[in-house]
Order: structure tokens, then sequence, then C-alpha cells
């Protein structure tokens, strides 16, 4: 019964440990560049979106690692 | 920018009723290999449908508009014509990302085009725009082709402009083909020739080429 009961607690302890690295690995964040808002590539493509658009310019003025 | 703000769903949805230019002054990070429709491209790790190259491009936009010192991040919000109307300093995190957005929607009133009507002219405009600084002709003859069948005017009037030169680079080089072909430089006029036939296969100038290689090759 007691080497019953070891092999049982081993067999969950095992699956728990399964269980907490498939989830770390499903919960392991997307690469960095995998979305984000849409930049322009060109100040003159961003102005002339603008004007046909009619909306507004954000530009964001950064350093570094953002 | 607060790195929770630029991959924020509600943050990339709102910001299709905005156009955003990165002013990123410095190139001191990674950029990654992605497949975008079936062709390998590096992409930056921040702004990531952009290459690195074209945010340093964009790097001077923010110089127009702060001049000495500043404390980055800031945000600037333009009306549609490059006006400034209100600037943030420091990490705006998404819930005062789209405050600030909205306050700029607001002081830009009027109609709009939707984002996807716009693209689906625009793309292929700026894709030929793009080809032809490359010299890829044919591209951006397909480019400019379907850019011209939009709805939106002044992309329609830019397609036409992009396809008249296009054109008109094809006429250039069928006539230096011709030249070449009438003075005996054969060699030469084969090369113009065939890259006028290929290249510009869509326009008159390069069905003309394409017969002329014809007729040329049947007399050798």
């Amino acid at each position: 019964m007691g080497r019953f009961m070891t092999r049982l607690r081993f067999a969950v302890l095992a699956l728990a440990g399964w269980g907490l690295l498939t989830g770390a690995q499903q919960q392991s964040p997307a690469p960095a560049a995998s979305k984000s808002i849409l930049w322009s590539r060109t100040w003159d493509g961003a102005l002339r979106e603008a004007k046909i658009r009619n909306v507004p310019i954000y530009i964001l003025v950064s350093i570094g690692e953002g | 920018m607060e790195s929770s703000t630029l991959p924020n769903d509600s943050v990339i949805s709102a910001a299709s009723d905005i156009v955003a230019v990165a002013s990123h002054v410095d190139n001191d990070h990674k950029s990654v290999e992605v497949v975008e429709n079936g062709v390998k491209v590096r992409r930056c790790t921040i702004y990531p449908n952009l290459k690195c190259e074209d945010h340093v491009r964009t790097s001077e936009v923010g110089m127009k508009y702060i001049k000495g010192r500043f404390a980055a991040p800031v945000s600037l919000w333009c009306d549609a014509s490059g006006k400034e109307l209100f600037r943030k300093s420091g990490y705006r995190q998404p819930d005062r990302f789209l405050e600030d957005l909205k306050e700029a929607l607001g002081l830009v009133p009027g109609k709009r085009v939707g984002k996807s009507d716009y693209d689906r002219q625009a793309v292929p405009l700026e894709a030929a725009e793009a080809a032809l600084g490359d010299g890829r002709y044919k591209a951006a003859i397909e480019g400019f082709t379907a850019a011209s069948k939009g709805d939106i005017e002044p992309l329609r009037k830019a397609a036409e402009t992009g396809l008249a030169g296009a054109t008109r680079t094809g006429q250039g080089l069928l006539a230096r083909g011709r030249s070449a072909l009438e003075s005996g430089r054969t060699d030469q006029a084969r090369e113009l020739l065939k890259l006028v036939a290929e290249e510009f296969a869509a326009l008159d100038c390069g069905r003309e080429a394409a017969e002329l290689l014809k007729k040329n090759g049947e007399r050798k």
C-alpha cells in the first residue's frame, strides 16, 4: 500500500510538472515583432494618406528600446 | 512608448482611424527575418511593419516639431496637413493613448475615408512607386495600373502620372533600341529591346519591342 501511494504521488507530481511545462510553453510571449499599430514608411506617404482620409497624424518621437 | 501600448488590441484597432509615423532617432535594436507573401524580409522588432531603414528615414520628422533637447518619448498629434494640434510627453498607457486619439479625432472634423478603402488603392500605388525607384518596371506598371482603377481621385491621378512616367521610360528605351538596330549595333539593340519587351510587356512599347525582336530574330 505504501509503495502504491509513493508511485501515485510520483505520477501526480509528474503530471503536474508536465502540465506546468506545457502551460508555460503556451503562455510564452509572442515574438516582439508579432503585432503593433501600422506605421507609415515615409513622411510624404503619411501626409498623403492623412489628407485623403481626413484623419489626424500621430508622430511618436522615441529613442532606444521604446 | 509604453511597451504595453503599441501591441494592445484596442490601440491597434483604434489606430486604423489615424496615420502613425515613427520618428525613432537611433537604431540600437534588433530586426528579425519574417516571411511575408512567401518572401523573406527583415522587420524591425519595435515597429513590426517597417524595416529599420524606414524609421531611420522618418526619424527626422519629429525634429520638424521639436527643437533642442527633449525628454523622449514624445507623442505629437497633428491635423491632416501636418499642423501640430497638441503634444504629450512621456509614456502613454493604452487608456491614455486612446483618450489622446479621441481628442485628435475631435479636432479633425469632416467626412473620412476608411483605412481599408484607402489601402485597396494606396497599397498597389506605393508598391509601384517603390518598384519604379528600384527599376522594376514590370511590377511598377502592374501597381500603377491597379491603382489607376480605384475611386479615390488623388490616388488615381498619382497612379496615372506614374504610369505615364513608366511609359515615357519604355518609349525612350524602345527608341534607343530601334536606333541601335538601325545603326547595326545588334547586340546593344537586342539587349535594349529584350528589356523593353520583358519589363514593359503590358504597354504598347513593350509589344513593339517584342515584335522588333521577333523580326530581327527571323532575319538572322
